[in-house]
């Protein structure tokens, strides 16, 4: 099997996973939280269930809407699973670095959101436009935060690809001794639980209109449209799990592919996803959610540990080169 | 060569006719005068954006000696790979902006004199490209000053409205401010030199002690950075752009503020010698504060031309973060990395002039035909002028810098550059360029922002006032240039690896000891630098692949269920109908914003009263003490020229 497609068949099981996985672990998690409150919780096919009921559904949409709300939905999906091409599940895709790295990752990541922000003020409803604001208020906290964390993890494994900066993690086990590594994760993990919309900054599960950021920008949309702009989200969501699960985990990515090292790849993939939606949950157990503006203290202590971990990583490269 | 001399003066020609012309049949009926000024200039422009390609492509350059004899200057223009680019870049947009002019003038015959309209646009682009050309202090200052005066004649234009004859003098007066620092920066080359010609002043430097090449460093960054607008210079932009009709700020915004550029690098790399990498580390504050400022003012603008007008600053602000870290790698002697970085802020203002200009022509059209630059009176506009809105949604794509556009390669480039800071030692550098980077971010993401507001509240939801009733979709010229326009928004978005071949000879003209080409910014066809925390971006493949995810999003829901319908109906909005005063208003949708940066917002009146007044005053001040000498009597003036005489007299002697 010659690299070209090797490298096909990598990047199309990686497109499979994400779009097959996405909505079992948005249930997971509400499972999971249904268990802890005491609650049975939906079951964990629940996700498909919702997916195939949109895609069945009748589309309505506002009359005051052009084709921008229409095709939003499809921007929003398509620049969400090509972001998702740049972080690695469980196996390394070795040529998709030379489609971009962490830059492009977060600018993809916000052309969903730019559209997503544009479309939510088309209907002119008024709680569409306030969602729309208060995401980009969200988003003007979280871009630059997560740059630096991630900037600072590049400098750490000299490269903006994050398979790469996954597997030089570990080959030059730059991991737990580097304080810069600890801070920058800390400060990313922060950014990535705004990202994907949860408490303490945002909650998915309240409809209730004068609360919801994510869901209000979803207001108007219905069947199909509601459906893929759903789906995005939680791919998003799936993502971000991804990216925190192997930087925090750096191990198990996997690039020769026998059938053991697939399944134990795959095994070892899942407990990390599992790890990490168990302090999501536990997380959005707990802690309540802030108020809107309170939302900037919590993004800003990041900011500032970002910096931190971006001092102390200069700190230590320079004393490695420098004898 | 021959070739390239003929096509220049071709170009030089037809500027001068069409203006003459277009000037007398401009009198005789408006309708006239347009087409002639713009076909004229689109076809000069052609000619120069020609020669300026030869120039480009060759890598030679050529002199042209002009017919006219003016004591102490040597009137020839010279043209070298770094002129070349900006003659390409100004006859680039001035093609696409004349076309819009044919169709866009024929709406505004009511507001302005014609006549006088298109004659200065004639001159105002013939100025442009003669002052990237010249070849002497002397002759780059007079055409320095025509382009301030045609274009402050151009701003005025508007002759019905006070605010352009307030916003006219504050650019007249700022602008001058400018250029006295530029003719003291040349006069004191001269003086070392010898000769106010350019050739003299290469290295001229070394002739200089330390610190005068610091201070004609700082002079020059006042002067071109005046007509940049960096903050605090700023103030005349934001007055200045609205005023003007909406193509000639799309000149100003996307051309004019380009020759700032264009002065200051080459007085900085090719006559002065950037030797401390302090300059840059302070530039680069400069400039990501000229960013971030300008864009928190844009976002908090209600007026179309303003916001993009702070925009501008913004931009400028990227631009010249490149450009500091340039001189951060001169400094420390790493010739091809400055290299780079100059083909990046070069490889920016390219495509910032070709989106701003898309930007206010687009914003000319829409309010051309609703009569109202302050957007939170429109809505609804998609609707009516469906081709504009698309064109206008590919410039804020692409200034907000998403992939596949041209403003994401630009900027990507810039994330890279700075991220190349940290092959350097010095940690100072290394910490400043990496933070520099992360607030290249957040500036990005208020520009989001800011042009989802200007977007949604022009284009979107229901019409806020009656003016939007009678708005018309724009004739077929304007809609034309839009297109233009936007396709080079894409196709330079799409093809970076062409563009930056284009602009590699400039960048090592300036900088001579590096050979820099394409193949630095390339692996494998790929947009890459070498020598960094290694990168890379392929615009084509992400197109392709946000295309073909598309069409899974598509085809996915129809092979679940191929037979749903879709419906329209009203928005809901809690069981009323819904009105235009229950949508979110632009200010509204920008609150939260401005309410996270009250700390970092510093009021608009802030240069006025702590820079420019206290200056204002010592000046005034000063003034009257000079006035007590004045004492107007004629008695006491002969005394004053006998003093004068006896000490000159006592001085010669001596």
């Amino acid at each position: 099997m010659n690299i070209e497609t090797k490298n096909i068949i990598l990047i199309l099981s990686q497109i499979i996973g994400l779009l097959l996985l996405s909505p079992m672990v948005n249930s997971v998690i509400k499972k999971m939280k249904g268990l802890l409150q005491g609650r049975k919780g939906i079951p964990l096919f629940q996700g498909y269930y919702d997916l195939t009921k949109y895609f069945h559904k009748e589309t309505v949409i506002s009359d005051q809407t052009s084709w921008i709300f229409s095709t939003t939905p499809l921007i929003v999906f398509s620049s969400t699973l090509t972001a998702g091409l740049f972080v690695p599940m469980f196996f390394e895709i070795e040529s998709i670095g030379m489609f971009g790295g962490v830059i492009l990752f977060v600018y993809l990541l916000s052309l969903g959101r730019f559209f997503m922000s544009l479309a939510a003020m088309e209907p002119g409803s008024g709680f569409c436009g306030m969602a729309s604001s208060r995401e980009m208020m969200l988003s003007v906290l979280i871009e630059p935060v997560m740059l630096l964390s991630l900037i600072v993890l590049c400098l750490l494994s000299n490269s903006t690809q994050i398979p790469t900066i996954i597997t030089s993690l570990v080959k030059h086990d730059l991991t737990f001794p580097s304080i810069s590594y600890v801070l920058a994760i800390f400060a990313l993990f922060i950014i990535s639980i705004a990202e994907i919309g949860r408490i303490p900054f945002d909650n998915q599960e309240t409809h209730y209109e004068l609360t919801m950021i994510h869901e209000g920008m979803l207001l108007e949309y219905s069947g199909k449209l509601l459906g893929l702009m759903v789906w995005a989200n939680w791919l998003k969501q799936l993502i971000i799990i991804s990216l925190i699960c192997n930087l925090i985990f750096p191990w198990g990515i996997i690039n020769k592919f026998t059938l053991i090292s697939i399944s134990t790849g795959l095994a070892f993939y899942i407990l990390k996803i599992l790890i990490i939606s168990i302090i999501i949950t536990l997380g959005e157990t707990v802690i309540a959610k802030v108020r809107l503006f309170r939302v900037k203290d919590i993004l800003v202590t990041s900011f500032a540990i970002s910096v931190l971990a971006l001092i102390l990583v200069i700190q230590e490269l320079g004393r490695v080169s420098m004898p | 060569m021959e070739n390239n001399i003929l096509l220049l003066e071709f170009s030089i020609l037809f500027f001068i006719i069409g203006a003459l012309f277009s000037l007398v049949l401009g009198l005789y009926s408006n309708k006239l005068g347009i087409y002639t000024s713009s076909i004229f200039a689109i076809i000069a422009a052609l000619f120069s954006l020609l020669s300026s390609v030869n120039v480009l492509l060759h890598k030679n350059s050529f002199k042209i000696e002009l017919p006219i004899n003016i004591p102490l200057l040597t009137p020839i223009l010279s043209v070298d790979p770094f002129s070349a680019f900006f003659i390409f870049l100004i006859s680039l947009i001035s093609i696409s902006v004349s076309i819009f002019s044919i169709g866009y003038l024929k709406s505004e015959s009511t507001k302005t004199s014609i006549p006088l309209l298109v004659f200065l646009y004639n001159l105002f682009l013939l100025s442009m490209i003669l002052l990237v050309s010249a070849n002497d202090a002397l002759l780059f200052l007079i055409f320095w000053e025509s382009m301030t005066l045609i274009s402050y004649g151009l701003i005025i234009s508007n002759t019905s409205s006070d605010e352009s004859r307030s916003a006219g003098f504050i650019y007249l007066l700022m602008t001058h401010i400018g250029s006295a620092f530029l003719l003291f920066l040349f006069l004191i080359m001269a003086n070392y030199s010898g000769s106010f010609s350019f050739e003299s002043f290469h290295g001229v430097y070394k002739k200089m002690p330390d610190n005068l090449n610091l201070l004609l460093f700082i002079f020059a960054l006042i002067g071109f950075g005046t007509k940049a607008g960096l903050i605090p210079l700023h103030i005349w932009l934001p007055e200045a752009h609205p005023a003007a009709p909406s193509h000639i700020s799309a000149l100003m915004s996307g051309v004019m503020i380009k020759t700032a550029i264009y002065g200051l690098l080459r007085v900085t790399f090719e006559f002065l010698n950037p030797n401390s990498y302090w300059w840059g580390v302070c530039l680069l504050l400069v400039a990501v504060s000229t960013a971030l400022v300008g864009i928190i003012y844009a976002s908090q603008e209600n007026d179309i031309k303003r916001l993009l007008a702070y925009s501008s600053i913004e931009n400028i602000g990227i631009i010249f973060i490149p450009i500091s870290t340039g001189i951060i790698f001169y400094s420390l002697r790493l010739y091809d990395l400055a290299a780079i970085s100059l083909v990046i802020s070069l490889f920016h203002t390219l495509n910032h002039s070709i989106f701003k200009s898309l930007l206010f022509m687009a914003s000319g059209s829409v309010i051309s035909t609703t009569h109202t630059r302050s957007f939170s009176k429109l809505g609804g506009l998609i609707k009516k002028m469906p081709k504009t809105s698309l064109f206008f949604l590919i410039g804020v794509l692409a200034i907000c810098a998403f992939p596949p556009l041209n403003g994401f390669a630009s900027e990507w480039l810039i994330f890279q550059n700075l991220l190349a800071l940290f092959n350097t030692s010095s940690n100072v550098i290394k910490t400043i360029g990496i933070i520099s980077a992360s607030l290249l971010g957040l500036t990005g993401a208020i520009c989001i922002a800011t042009f989802i507001k200007l977007f949604s509240g022009i284009f979107m939801a229901m019409p806020r006032t009656h003016l939007v009733e009678y708005a018309q979709e724009s004739s077929k010229s304007m809609i034309f240039s839009l297109f233009i326009s936007s396709s080079l928004c894409l196709l330079i978005g799409l093809f970076p690896l062409f563009t930056i071949s284009l602009i590699c000879p400039a960048a090592s003209t300036l900088i001579n000891l590096s050979q820099v080409n394409s193949a630095a910014f390339s692996n494998n066809q790929i947009l890459h630098i070498n020598n960094t925390v290694s990168g890379h971006y392929s615009p084509t493949l992400i197109l392709l692949l946000l295309l073909s995810f598309s069409f899974l999003g598509f085809i996915i829901p129809k092979l679940v269920n191929n037979k749903t319908t879709t419906r329209k109906d009203e928005t809901w909005s809690c069981g009323i109908s819904p009105k235009a005063e229950f949508e979110y208003t632009p200010t509204g949708f920008i609150q939260p914003i401005e309410v996270i940066f009250s700390g970092l917002h510093i009021p608009k009146d802030f240069y006025y009263k702590w820079i420019y007044l206290p200056i204002y005053d010592v000046l005034n001040k000063f003034s009257y003490k000079v006035k007590t000498v004045q004492s107007g009597v004629v008695q006491v003036y002969l005394t004053y020229i006998f003093i004068a005489l006896v000490i000159s007299i006592i001085w010669v002697s001596l």
